[in-house]
C-alpha cells in the first residue's frame, strides 16, 4: 500500500491556465489537468475547465497558498477551498507544496523552503494531517526548487521527504525541474537525488521549464523546457517502481506562452521520454 | 372629413403592419454555406472600419506594415500569410501615399474591397441584400406620407364647436400610430437575424479568445487575433499589440464603428508609442517572424507621448 | 529515522521554527535583517526573483498601469515593492497606482478614480465595494450605484 493504488492512470496532462484553455481544449488526447486551486472561484468556475471534467479529463486542484510548511496551522477556510474544488472538478486528488509562504502574517509572495529539520517536520506533519482530515481525495506534495538553504539542515533533501512521506503516508508531487535546478544550483547530480525519494509514493511528476540568470538557474515556468529536464524525465521513468498505473506527467507553463506547435512538440517530447501516450 | 382620417389612419397601421411581416422576411437570411472569414466576421460585427482593423493587426502581425508614433502607416514588407482581397487592398493602400487609418479607410481600393466582401456576405445570407433596404426605407416614406397627410386632415377640421378633448384625440391617435411604426416597423438592419445566429456560434467556439481570460495570442496564432478583434474589437487588438494599437489609433478607429466593435471600454489604454518590446512576445504563428521590420521590436521606435 | 518520539511534536521546536521564518520573511519582503547563516547573495536572487515575479502579476492585474511605464515597469515596481510585502496583486497594483499618482497616464488616472468610485478602499484594510457614491474624475464625474457605474463629461468619450 501507497496510496497510489485509487488513482486513475492520469497520462500526460498540462496545467490549464486561462490564457492557452483553447489550446488545452484542443488536445485530443488529454485526460489529466491541473488548475491553480487559488485562481478558482467555486461560484464562477471556468467553462473550458467543466467541459474538460465533462469530457472525463482529471482535474487536479493546485494550491499554492496553503503553506504546509508553515510553523503556524493552515487556514482553515483555505483548506475548505481546495476540498470544495476536489468536490466541483470532481478531481482524483489534490496536490500543494514543501514550503512555507507566510510568518507571523506576512505573505512572502512565493513558495519559501523550510528548514530540514525535526521542527518543519513536526510543523508538516501536522498541517499535512489538518489537511488531508477536510479533503475528500488524496494529497500529494511538492517538493519545490529553492535558490537557498536553510543554514543548519539536518537532513539531506532526500532522507527528508523520505522521513516526511514514512511518518504521514502522503502521496509526492514529484517535479523534476525543480530536481534539476536545485542540483544544478548546489552542483549536484540529480540522479543521484532521484535514487534517494520513496518513488514508489509519487502521484504525478511536474515538467517545466527555468532561465539561468545570475549564475543560478531559476524555475520559471516561462521558458522552453530543456533538453536536461527531458532527459530526466526519462531517467525518472527507468526507475519508477512497476505499477499498474504509472504516474502522469504535467506541462506546466505560466507565461510568455508560445505558438501551439512549441506546446505540442514539449507534450511530446515528455510523452516520448515517460513512454506514455501522446496526447497531440 | 372622420371617415377620410379614419381611412388614412387604417392605411398607415396596415402599412405598419405590411412592413414589419416584410421586414421579417427580408432581414432572416439564411445559414452561410461556408464558415466566415475573420474579416467577414469583423464586418457584421462593426462593418468596413472594423473588417479594416483587423486587416491592419494582421497586416502588422504578418510582418508587412508597421505604424509611427504620429499615427503614419508604413509597408515595410509584401504580406506572406495575409492574402485576402482585404488584406492587399489595404496594403496597397498604405503603400501608396502618407497612410493613416483615415486614409486607409477612405482608399478607392479598399472600399471596393469592403464592397467586395459585402456583396459575399449577401450571398451567405449574412447581410440584407440593398433591395430589401431600399423597400423598407420607400415602404417608410409613404407611411410618413400618409400620416403627414392625416395629419393635415386632422387639423383642418373644423373645431370651434367640439370641445378641447375631442379636438386632441386625432392628434394623439397619430403620435401613437407613429410611435408604434417606430417600435413595430423593424428599423433597418445591417446584418440578418441568421447572421445574429452566426455570431452567436463563433462567439462560443472563440470563447477561449475573450479578453477576460488575457488569451495568449501567440499561441493561437495570427487567425485567431483577427478573429479575437473581429468578436471583441479593442480589447482584442490592445491583447494582440497595444504599441501598434494606440500608434496606429485603430481604438479611435472601432469607436467610430460603432458601440459592438469597441468592446472593452476604457480599460485598456495606456501610454501611446511607449517602446516596449510587447509586440515580439505577442506575434501571431508565422514562424517567429511577427516582429520582421519591427524595428527591435517596437512597431512605433520610440516617442514618448502619452494618450 | 525514528518516528516514535516525534509523534507528540516539539511546541518549543514550532515556536522557534515560527520565529526564524518570519524572520526571514521579512528579510526577504520588508527590509529586515537578514538572520545569520544564510547565504546572502542566494537570499537576494530568491527575494529578487520574487520580486520580478510580483511585477508580472500586478501588470497582469492592470495592464494600462504598467503600460504607463513601458519598459521601465518592471525596474519602478520592484523598486516601490522591495521592502512592501504584497497584499495580492489586485491592492499592489492600487497601492501602487496610488503611490504614483504623478506618473500616470491621463487615461490610467481616469481608472484610478473609477476603482475609487466603485470601491472603498483605505490602504490599510480589504477593500470593499460602495454601495453608491459620487465623485469628481479626471474630466467630469462618476456615479456609482450598486455597483453600476456612469461616467459624464469629457471623461466619458474616453
Amino acid at each position: 500500500m501507497n496510496g497510489t493504488e485509487g488513482l486513475p492512470r492520469l497520462g500526460v496532462g498540462i496545467g490549464w491556465r486561462p490564457e492557452i484553455a483553447g489550446f488545452v481544449a484542443d488536445l485530443p488526447g488529454l485526460r489529466f489537468t491541473e488548475v491553480i486551486a487559488e485562481s478558482v472561484h467555486l461560484a464562477h468556475p471556468p467553462d473550458h475547465l467543466l467541459e474538460l471534467r465533462d469530457r472525463g479529463a482529471s482535474v487536479v486542484p493546485h494550491g499554492v497558498k496553503l503553506s504546509l510548511g508553515g510553523a503556524e496551522p493552515v487556514a482553515p477556510e483555505r483548506v475548505a477551498h481546495l476540498a470544495a474544488c476536489a468536490e466541483l472538478l470532481g478531481s482524483p486528488l489534490v496536490s500543494e507544496h514543501v514550503a512555507f509562504v507566510r510568518a507571523g502574517g506576512v505573505e512572502a509572495g512565493h513558495l519559501l523552503p523550510v528548514p530540514r529539520s525535526r521542527a518543519a517536520l513536526d510543523a508538516l506533519t501536522a498541517n499535512i494531517r489538518r489537511t488531508r482530515a477536510e479533503l475528500p481525495v488524496p494529497l500529494a506534495v511538492e517538493p519545490i526548487a529553492a535558490l537557498f538553504d536553510w543554514p543548519d539542515d539536518e537532513y539531506e533533501e532526500g532522507d527528508f521527504l523520505t522521513e516526511l512521506v514514512e511518518r504521514t503516508g502522503v502521496l509526492l508531487l514529484l517535479d523534476v525541474a525543480n530536481v534539476y535546478a536545485n542540483a544544478r544550483n548546489r552542483g549536484r547530480d540529480p540522479v543521484g537525488l532521484l535514487d534517494r525519494l520513496p518513488l514508489d509514493h509519487v502521484a504525478y511528476c511536474h515538467v517545466a521549464g527555468g532561465e539561468e540568470g545570475g549564475g543560478r538557474y531559476h524555475d520559471t515556468h516561462t521558458a522552453p523546457v530543456p533538453p536536461e529536464v527531458i532527459d530526466l524525465v526519462a531517467e525518472l521513468s527507468a526507475r519508477l517502481p512497476d505499477r499498474t498505473r504509472p504516474p502522469g506527467f504535467l506541462l506546466e507553463r505560466d507565461g510568455r506562452y508560445p505558438p501551439a506547435a512549441e506546446l505540442r512538440a514539449e507534450l511530446d517530447a515528455i510523452a516520448a521520454a515517460s513512454g506514455l501516450e501522446p496526447v497531440t | 372629413m372622420i371617415p377620410l382620417l379614419g381611412l388614412l389612419v387604417a392605411l398607415a397601421l396596415a402599412l405598419t403592419i405590411a412592413r414589419r411581416w416584410l421586414a421579417h422576411r427580408l432581414l432572416a437570411g439564411h445559414p452561410p454555406v461556408r464558415d466566415p472569414h475573420p474579416y467577414e466576421i469583423a464586418y457584421l460585427t462593426g462593418g468596413g472600419r472594423h473588417a479594416v482593423a483587423a486587416a491592419l493587426l494582421t497586416l502588422r502581425l504578418d510582418g508587412a506594415v508597421i505604424a509611427g508614433p504620429d499615427g503614419r502607416l508604413t509597408a515595410v514588407a509584401d504580406p506572406r500569410a495575409a492574402t485576402t482581397p482585404l488584406d492587399l487592398a489595404v496594403h496597397h493602400a498604405v503603400r501608396r501615399a502618407v497612410a493613416t487609418v483615415a486614409r486607409v479607410t477612405a482608399d478607392p481600393g479598399v472600399r471596393q474591397a469592403l464592397e467586395g466582401m459585402r456583396e459575399g456576405l449577401v450571398q451567405q445570407g449574412m447581410v440584407p441584400p440593398p433591395s430589401a433596404a431600399r423597400t423598407l426605407r420607400s415602404m417608410s416614406y409613404v407611411f410618413y406620407g400618409i400620416l403627414g397627410a392625416a395629419f393635415f386632415v386632422a387639423v383642418s377640421s373644423p373645431i370651434g364647436e367640439r370641445g378641447g378633448l375631442q379636438a386632441i384625440l386625432p392628434l394623439g391617435l397619430l403620435v401613437a400610430l407613429f410611435l408604434l411604426f417606430g417600435v413595430l416597423g423593424g428599423g433597418e438592419r445591417q446584418r440578418t437575424r441568421a447572421a445574429d445566429q452566426v455570431l452567436e456560434h463563433v462567439r462560443n467556439r472563440h470563447s477561449h479568445l475573450d479578453p477576460r481570460l488575457a488569451p495568449s495570442y501567440p499561441t493561437y496564432g495570427i487567425g485567431a487575433a483577427a478573429m479575437g478583434t473581429a468578436l471583441f474589437g479593442t480589447a482584442a487588438l490592445m491583447a494582440v499589440d497595444p504599441d501598434f494599437t494606440q500608434c496606429a489609433g485603430l481604438g479611435r478607429l472601432l469607436e467610430m464603428a460603432g458601440p459592438d466593435s469597441s468592446s472593452g471600454g476604457i480599460g485598456y489604454s495606456g501610454s501611446s508609442c511607449s517602446s516596449s518590446a510587447s509586440v515580439c512576445s505577442s506575434g501571431g504563428g508565422g514562424g517567429g517572424s511577427s516582429c520582421g521590420g519591427g524595428g527591435g521590436g517596437s512597431s512605433c521606435g520610440g516617442g514618448g507621448s502619452s494618450s | 529515522m525514528s518516528t516514535g518520539h516525534m509523534s507528540a511534536g516539539d511546541p518549543g521546536g514550532l515556536e522557534e521554527l515560527a520565529a526564524r521564518q518570519e524572520a526571514l520573511v521579512r528579510a526577504m519582503t520588508a527590509g529586515g535583517p537578514l538572520p545569520p547563516g544564510f547565504d546572502a547573495a542566494a537570499v537576494r536572487a530568491a527575494a529578487d526573483a520574487i520580486l520580478r515575479k510580483r511585477a508580472g502579476e500586478v501588470a497582469r492585474a492592470w495592464p494600462a498601469l504598467a503600460a504607463c511605464y513601458g519598459d521601465r515597469w518592471r525596474a519602478a515596481f520592484t523598486a516601490w515593492a522591495a521592502e512592501r510585502p504584497t497584499r495580492g496583486s489586485f491592492r499592489d497594483s492600487w497601492d501602487f497606482a496610488r503611490a504614483h499618482r504623478d506618473g500616470l497616464s491621463p487615461a490610467v488616472a481616469l481608472e484610478l478614480a473609477l476603482r475609487e468610485t466603485r470601491w472603498d478602499y483605505d490602504g490599510t484594510g480589504e477593500p470593499r465595494l460602495r454601495k453608491a457614491a459620487f465623485r469628481r474624475v479626471p474630466g467630469g464625474f462618476a456615479v456609482q450605484v450598486r455597483g453600476r457605474l456612469r461616467v459624464f463629461g469629457k471623461a466619458a468619450r474616453r
